[in-house]
């Protein structure tokens, strides 16, 4: 086991992930701390993704591991990893809303599959849940009727429709107009203060990951390992990494 | 099972004097708690009925959840639909913050496409309108698969000859298996029909007559052509079904390439085309299957039973046969590709694609069958 104080939330240690038969990400240790909200950057292509994938339970990483409070996540049993995984929220990249179904039964699912709620108290919740996102009214639309931007909202509707402990978002903001991002940008900090939840965010929106982020790494590719970390404001302040700085000012200061 | 475990709320109600009336939250409320409903609050303000004000008293809340939320989102509507004052600024901050963000939703779209009764004359017309849609939509299609074999005969039509091949070999060879094995048991399975029968008149060399003449001029074209709707003709809803899902049709059209030519066309050749060659080997293995009945089973020798086939096969059997399978060929792909390409966008509408694909396909081909008998039959073939 690991030594982890009382206020981490998820812990990295050792981690070797791989793609087919690549190795893309080499040894990550890193630590999220409970309500911190924590951005995962890199350019595209360096793993991003297949991280969150490995730190939410649908791929085994190589080697190492990942403690959730401390608990193992991959070297226990099938059951324990479920069991930790209800108390996930995840967001994928495209949605993946069930097209079957309308934004009500997708955001209802979860709360169906796993509380004893009334049906009419599961009703007012998810209207909240659409609500929280900009979607009041939309509830008996199919996915497929919906612009991409408002699918996307819907599915972080649905992330949240347990109140996780740990929320997962695959950029969530991508494809969002401003005033959308910004509302999920404050949704996102409100979730944290109140309801204590810790959020790991996949992005690469630079006002996203400047107002909301007070943790991250940033990995790279080529060495295939984090080149930084820490609070993006300071990591642009304290960095000399030419990689990190072209990337977290579009390549816009020049030095 | 953890109903003891499970944190305590509390709700109590008080008027405080005429007209006023004090909610007292406190303790733990969340979601999975069993938290009250809004109708408790409703009683008591029907029990005074002169309530015009209500407080709300947080100070001894601990956690909170998406259920107070939802339950003060309630009392908020009910609040308002009663007329009742009350003042959220009594609630904690992030209570507020939430209910706030959650109340400054966009516009509601809801009203523009209210619902109202539909009365039974509507109804019907609706279903009507959308049965003639249906009916229109293949025949538009019929003439749209007209046009591109048109195209393709003055060389016009776009697609990919690799597509081609690859369609030529998935709807050909890779199905030679299972042709081979459906047809092989069909001939046999005759054999014995046939053996039941003619042994009682001592007649057991006719069943040769019987294999041969039942395989090539019905069981081989279609049970293959029933085997390629299953195979075949699903995997093409299913492949155009979820090009439409990711807009990839739209894609190509965007492009200036016609998804006709481009994706429906070169199906449609590959299964007309194969189909009646699959047919002619079914043909074979089927022949073989009944002659391994003959032979080792009713014990007819090997050059008897080979004599007695090919005198009874005709060249304009054959012919049927073929003609047939090519018939049942083209039905199938264009049963399959209409329905793919008028599949909807969810999960769901490819999988009603795939399977209105087959039935379709074993109706037309059942069909068309009947219609070939009536009509042989009359022309004496």
């Amino acid at each position: 086991m690991c030594a982890v104080s009382d206020d981490v939330q998820i812990s990295v240690r050792k981690m070797d992930m791989r793609y087919r038969h690549e190795t893309l990400l080499k040894d990550l240790n890193f630590d999220v701390h409970t309500q911190d909200v924590f951005v995962i950057m890199g350019e595209s292509g360096c793993g991003k993704s297949t991280l969150l994938r490995h730190m939410i339970g649908l791929t085994r990483p190589r080697h190492g591991d990942i403690f959730y409070q401390g608990k193992s996540f991959w070297h226990c049993g099938p059951e324990q990893r479920e069991e930790m995984m209800q108390h996930f929220g995840v967001m994928y990249q495209n949605g993946a809303l069930w097209t079957s179904m309308t934004l009500v039964e997708n955001v209802a699912l979860p709360l169906k599959q796993f509380t004893t709620l009334t049906r009419r108290k599961i009703k007012h919740a998810v209207e909240f849940k659409l609500a929280l996102v900009g979607l009041d009214g939309y509830g008996d639309y199919y996915p497929a009727e919906l612009s991409g931007g408002m699918r996307k909202r819907a599915a972080i509707a649905r992330a949240m429709a347990l109140d996780p402990k740990i929320l997962f978002f695959d950029e969530p903001s991508a494809g969002l107009d401003p005033i959308n991002s910004k509302r999920l940008d404050e949704l996102l900090l409100e979730l944290r203060d109140n309801f204590g939840a810790t959020i790991v965010v996949v992005t690469h929106e630079l006002d996203s990951i400047f107002s909301i982020a007070n943790n991250s790494i940033f990995i790279e590719p080529k060495v295939k390992s984090i080149i930084g970390r820490g609070n993006p404001k300071k990591l642009l302040e304290t960095t000399d990494n030419p990689k990190i700085i072209e990337f977290l000012t579009r390549g816009e200061r020049y030095e | 099972m953890d109903s003891k475990k499970s944190p305590k709320w509390s709700l109590d109600i008080t008027t405080i004097d005429a007209g006023e009336m004090c909610l007292q939250l406190s303790g733990t409320w969340k979601m999975r708690a069993n938290l009250p409903d809004i109708d408790i609050i409703k009683k008591s303000l029907g029990k005074h009925t002169n309530i015009s004000k209500l407080r709300i008293d947080t100070s001894a809340l601990k956690t909170w959840d998406t259920g107070l939320l939802t339950f003060l989102r309630d009392l908020h509507r009910l609040c308002e639909a009663q007329h009742i004052d009350y003042n959220p600024e009594e609630l904690p901050k992030g209570v507020q913050s939430l209910l706030l963000l959650a109340e400054e939703a966009p516009e509601k779209y809801r009203h523009l496409f209210s619902s109202h009764r539909i009365s039974l004359f509507e109804k019907v017309g609706t279903e009507t309108l959308k049965i003639t849609a249906i009916i229109m939509g293949i025949i538009i299609f019929v003439g749209d698969i007209s046009l591109s074999l048109y195209r393709l005969f003055l060389g016009k039509a776009r697609f990919l000859i690799s597509d081609l091949i690859l369609f030529f070999q998935e709807a050909g060879v890779y199905a030679l298996g299972i042709v081979t094995l459906i047809n092989f048991l069909v001939g046999l399975i005759l054999a014995y029909i046939g053996a039941v029968q003619l042994s009682q008149f001592g007649a057991q060399i006719y069943i040769a007559n019987l294999v041969s003449i039942g395989v090539i001029r019905e069981m081989a074209p279609i049970m293959t052509a029933i085997i390629m709707a299953g195979r075949t003709g699903a995997a093409y809803a299913a492949q155009l079904g979820t090009m439409q899902v990711n807009e990839e049709i739209d894609a190509l059209r965007t492009l200036a390439i016609r998804p006709m030519d481009f994706l429906v066309l070169p199906r449609t050749l590959a299964l007309v085309l194969m189909l009646p060659l699959l047919c002619l080997y079914g043909d074979l293995v089927g022949i073989m299957g009944g002659g391994i009945i003959g032979v080792f089973v009713l014990k007819l020798s090997i050059l008897r039973y080979s004599v007695q086939t090919l005198s009874s096969i005709s060249i304009a059997d054959v012919f049927l046969g073929i003609t047939k399978s090519a018939v049942f060929g083209i039905l199938i792909a264009v049963a399959s590709c209409h329905r793919g390409m008028k599949c909807g966008r969810s999960a769901e509408a490819v999988g009603k694609a795939t399977t209105s694909a087959v039935v379709t396909s074993l109706v037309l081909i059942i069909s068309a069958d009947a219609l070939f008998a009536v009509f042989t039959n009359a022309l004496g073939i």
